[in-house]
Parts: structure tokens; C-alpha cells; sequence
């Protein structure tokens, strides 16, 4: 049972923290959830874990984002992408920046076309984009064909302003 | 049929079409000239996007002590935190000096003798007919201290593509290039036998002393395919026409094909190797082997294992090559 979980952890900790950080630009919060989703399955082991697990992180970072909202506050809270020492200061800026672009587009979509990426980003099949999103498996490709054409444009236009402007 | 909607296409290039279908689909591609340009447009997007999302990377942690964060997780797990640590081996392998925090090269070490303990009884399979020149191979318990290849310009096709893909380490990154080796200028090379090598450290010739030979297949080329992950069909397998001729020798090897991980875990009878920290591109099979395959910076590593007589080896083989050393601690990373 305990096994069972660090089993759990061991293979999906990473990968359930990194999409997280993606979605929510917090990684303390990521951190955060993924214990909470972890305790969770302690409750209450579940048999199809990767799709289990990453349902209930979304869940909660929607729950999170709805009472967010309710209170007024800022969704979510972007920290500065901490640049690495080794990285030439121009470098790290230029990274930066395309960093926040690809967040700000990834706003723009709306929150299944944004799962379904942060999700087949991780490797997930169709068939598990589609049990832990609740999606018909013959949805998915159409979902992602969408999201992906519309990060890619939002990412271009983004750059196309920035060129405008410096 | 009618024309290729956008999802399938999708479904496609992500390899989630069964191949039962895929004969019909193949059809009307070679047939619709429409159907093969809006192909390579959405394989472009779904390459960029993917790229676009995993520019987005965890940030590593400069501050605080890592003990102090390990001790609130599962104990199994800590080295799975740090997927970035595995990088940074490579880097410090590679001869470079990590101008960032200490604390960050020292959580190198405890991961290496926790592994050292973890599997003494691996044997590992010297290698027979390799690929060269590019691959360096790690031997079980082989305290290999090669030095570092030296630094040298790499062309221009080494620095194709991966850009993105692992932006956090420019920097060493660039110096890689330099570093990157000749395996990365001709993927044609793959796929030659190379006469063996002549390592034979103490240790593995009373472990093994009939070395194994692990025949490593071709590496798919192109970068794309390297990218592209688990089950993805190359753009050249869907558009049967005007496929890129592979090499006859490519041919000749045997041909890897991916599997999944539960297949995996079966062949080797339930022990699959995998390396700690990070995350493998896919998993394949050819002939005996099981080989599960690592994005480097420039190119794969391969972690092949195959079960005989009920005992598992495995090698590991990186392309282009990477100092022994680095390959090394790769190797004490390795974890059933």
C-alpha cells in the first residue's frame, strides 16, 4: 500500500510537478499541489493512476483558480524565471521573454486546449488525455490539433508585437 | 475518402492510429497532394508546439539546503527532483566549470553511491559489434577515467534543432557543441559494425567472462524522429512516397520498434532498468534488446538491456559519444 504510493511517487512525482509549474508559474504551489494530490491517493489508491492523479491536480488548480477569482485576486501569480548563473545575462533575458510569451499564450486557450498540451507534454496517450480530461477518446486529436495551431499563432503573434515595438 | 481532418492528422503524427487504418490514410495521402501539405504544416505545428511548452521548465532551486527539502518527500524519490541533476552530470562530465551554486554539483555525488549499493549485482554486457565510431560504453563497475574528449568545433549539423528543447543549459550547452563529436555528422555511420572494443576491466571479466555482445540498431534519422517521442511515425513512414533512402547498412541492422512499457517490463521479466532523473523519449525493442532511449543534448542514449539465462544486463551507448566518465555516472544512475 505505502509501496504502492512511493511507487507512485517515484514515477509521476516529476513529471506531475513540471506540468503543474506550467500551468500555475508557481512552483511552490506545484509542489504544493502535487503532495496534496499524493495524499490523496494515499485515501484512496486509485486503479488508473497517471490519468487519476493528473485529474485531480487539474481539479484542484481549477478549484484553486475559481476561488481566486471569487476573492478578487489575481489568478495566477507569475514569479520571475529564475535564469541560470551559467546563462549570458542577454541570453537569459532572451529566454525570459520567450518563456513569458509562451505563458501568455497558453492563457489565451481555453482551459481543456491548454490540459490537453500540458498533458500530451508529459507523454500521456490519447486515451489518457481523454479519462483524465473526460473527454470522448475521438475528441482528442481535434483538441489538439486546435491547441496546438493556437499556441503557435498566439507565441507568433506575440513575437510579431514584440518586434513592433523595440 | 475524403479530405484528412485536422484531429486525425493530429492523431497521425502523434502515432494514435491504429494500424489497421493506417493503409487507407497512407492511400489517400499519396493520392492528395492537399492532404500531404496540410501534413507537414500541422507535423510543423505539433513539433513547435511541443517545443513552445517545454521551454517551460521547472525552475531549479539556488536556495536553501536540498537535504532539508528531500526529507519531507518519499525517500525513493529524491533524485526524481532533480531531472536537471542528470544535465548537469553531463556537464560536468563534459569539463566544464559549473560557475553556479555548489550545493547544486553535490547532490551528484550521494545519488551515485546510493546506486553503487542499489545494484551490485548488475552485470553489464561489454559490447561486440557496436556502433562507431561515436559510441562510448560504460562497463559494470568500470572506474573509467577516460578523459574528456577534446573540445573541437562541432558542425553545423550538431547544432541543429535541440535548442529549445533544454534551453536551462545554454551555456554548457554551447560548450557541448564544441565538444559534440563526429556520430552527430553522420548518422550513416550508425549502423556499421565496429571491431570490438578493447576494454576489459578486471571487475567484469570475473563477472562476465563471456562478454555479451549487445548489437545496437541505427538511430532513426533526423532530428524530428529524435524529438517526436513514443509511438510517432515519421512524416517518411505516413508519405510512402519520396521517402528519404536510409542506408543500406541501416537496413541491415535490426530494426527497433517501439513498444510500451508494460511490453517492456515483460520482456525482461519484470525488471526494467531505467536511469534516475530522467525521462526517456521512448522504449523500443530489437531483436533481444529493450532499449530505453534518452534525449542527450545532441543526439540519444540508449540504455539497451536484454534478459538471458534469467539474469538482466544492459549498456548503455550515447551519441555522439560522451566522455567515459560522464557515460559512468550516467550508468550509476541506473535504477531497476
Amino acid at each position: 500500500m505505502t509501496g504502492l504510493i512511493a511507487g507512485l511517487f517515484a514515477e509521476y512525482h516529476e513529471s506531475l510537478v513540471r506540468m503543474l509549474y506550467r500551468r500555475t508559474g508557481d512552483r511552490d504551489r506545484a509542489e504544493e499541489i502535487a503532495q496534496e494530490v499524493f495524499a490523496r491517493a494515499v485515501v484512496a489508491p486509485p486503479r488508473n493512476p497517471r490519468p487519476w492523479l493528473f485529474a485531480v491536480a487539474l481539479n484542484l488548480v481549477r478549484e484553486e483558480g475559481r476561488r481566486a477569482a471569487r476573492q478578487g485576486r489575481r489568478l495566477v501569480l507569475y514569479k520571475a524565471e529564475q535564469p541560470e548563473a551559467a546563462e549570458a545575462p542577454d541570453e537569459a533575458m532572451d529566454r525570459g521573454e520567450r518563456i513569458a510569451r509562451v505563458r501568455s499564450a497558453l492563457e489565451g486557450l481555453t482551459e481543456r486546449d491548454r490540459e490537453a498540451l500540458l498533458l500530451k507534454a508529459e507523454g500521456f496517450s490519447y486515451d489518457e488525455i481523454a479519462a483524465t480530461l473526460g473527454l470522448a477518446p475521438g475528441a482528442v486529436g481535434t483538441t489538439l490539433s486546435r491547441a496546438r495551431r493556437r499556441l503557435v499563432e498566439a507565441y507568433r503573434a506575440g513575437e510579431a508585437t514584440q518586434h513592433v515595438a523595440s | 475518402m475524403s479530405h484528412l481532418e485536422a484531429g486525425l492528422i493530429h492523431a497521425l503524427l502523434d502515432g494514435e492510429i491504429p494500424s489497421a487504418e493506417l493503409p487507407a490514410i497512407q492511400a489517400h495521402l499519396a493520392a492528395c497532394a492537399d492532404c500531404r501539405a496540410r501534413l507537414e504544416e500541422e507535423s510543423r505545428m505539433q513539433a513547435e508546439a511541443g517545443r513552445l511548452v517545454e521551454l517551460i521548465e521547472v525552475p531549479v532551486r539556488t536556495s536553501g539546503s536540498p537535504a532539508a527539502r528531500f526529507s519531507s518527500g518519499a525517500p525513493r524519490a529524491w533524485p526524481r527532483r532533480f531531472a536537471w541533476a542528470a544535465t548537469l552530470v553531463l556537464a560536468v562530465g563534459l569539463g566544464y566549470a559549473v560557475r553556479g551554486s555548489r550545493s547544486d554539483t553535490s547532490t551528484i555525488t550521494p545519488a551515485t553511491n546510493t546506486t553503487a549499493v542499489a545494484s551490485p549485482q548488475t552485470a553489464v554486457a561489454a559490447e561486440a559489434a557496436v556502433p562507431s565510431p561515436p559510441a562510448a560504453k560504460v562497463l559494470a563497475s568500470q572506474p573509467a577515467r577516460d578523459k574528456p574528449v577534446q573540445p573541437r568545433r562541432a558542425n553545423a549539423a550538431a547544432r541543429d534543432g535541440r535548442k529549445e528543447s533544454a534551453p536551462r543549459q545554454e551555456e554548457p550547452k554551447r560548450e557541448a557543441r564544441v565538444a559534440a563529436d563526429a556520430a552527430a555528422q553522420s548518422e550513416g555511420a550508425l549502423g556499421r559494425a565496429a571491431p570490438a572494443a578493447p576494454a576489459a576491466p578486471a571487475e567484469v571479466a570475473t563477472a562476465a567472462p563471456k562478454p555479451a555482445p549487445l548489437v545496437t540498431p541505427p538511430a532513426p534519422p533526423g532530428f524530428a524522429a529524435l524529438r517526436a517521442g513514443e509511438r510517432r511515425p515519421r512524416l517518411d513512414e505516413i508519405v510512402a512516397a519520396g521517402a528519404p533512402e536510409r542506408s543500406a547498412a541501416a537496413k541491415a541492422a535490426v530494426n527497433p520498434v517501439p513498444i510500451e512499457f508494460p511490453e517492456a517490463v515483460r520482456r525482461l521479466g519484470g525488471a526494467l532498468r531505467l536511469i534516475e532523473g530522467m525521462v526517456p523519449i521512448r522504449l523500443e525493442a530489437a531483436g533481444d534488446d529493450v532499449r530505453v532511449v534518452y534525449l542527450l543534448e545532441h543526439g540519444e542514449l540508449v540504455l539497451a538491456q536484454r534478459r538471458t539465462e534469467g539474469r538482466v544486463t544492459f549498456s548503455l551507448t550515447a551519441t555522439p559519444r560522451l566522455p567515459a566518465d560522464s557515460l559512468e555516472r550516467l550508468r550509476a544512475l541506473v535504477r531497476e
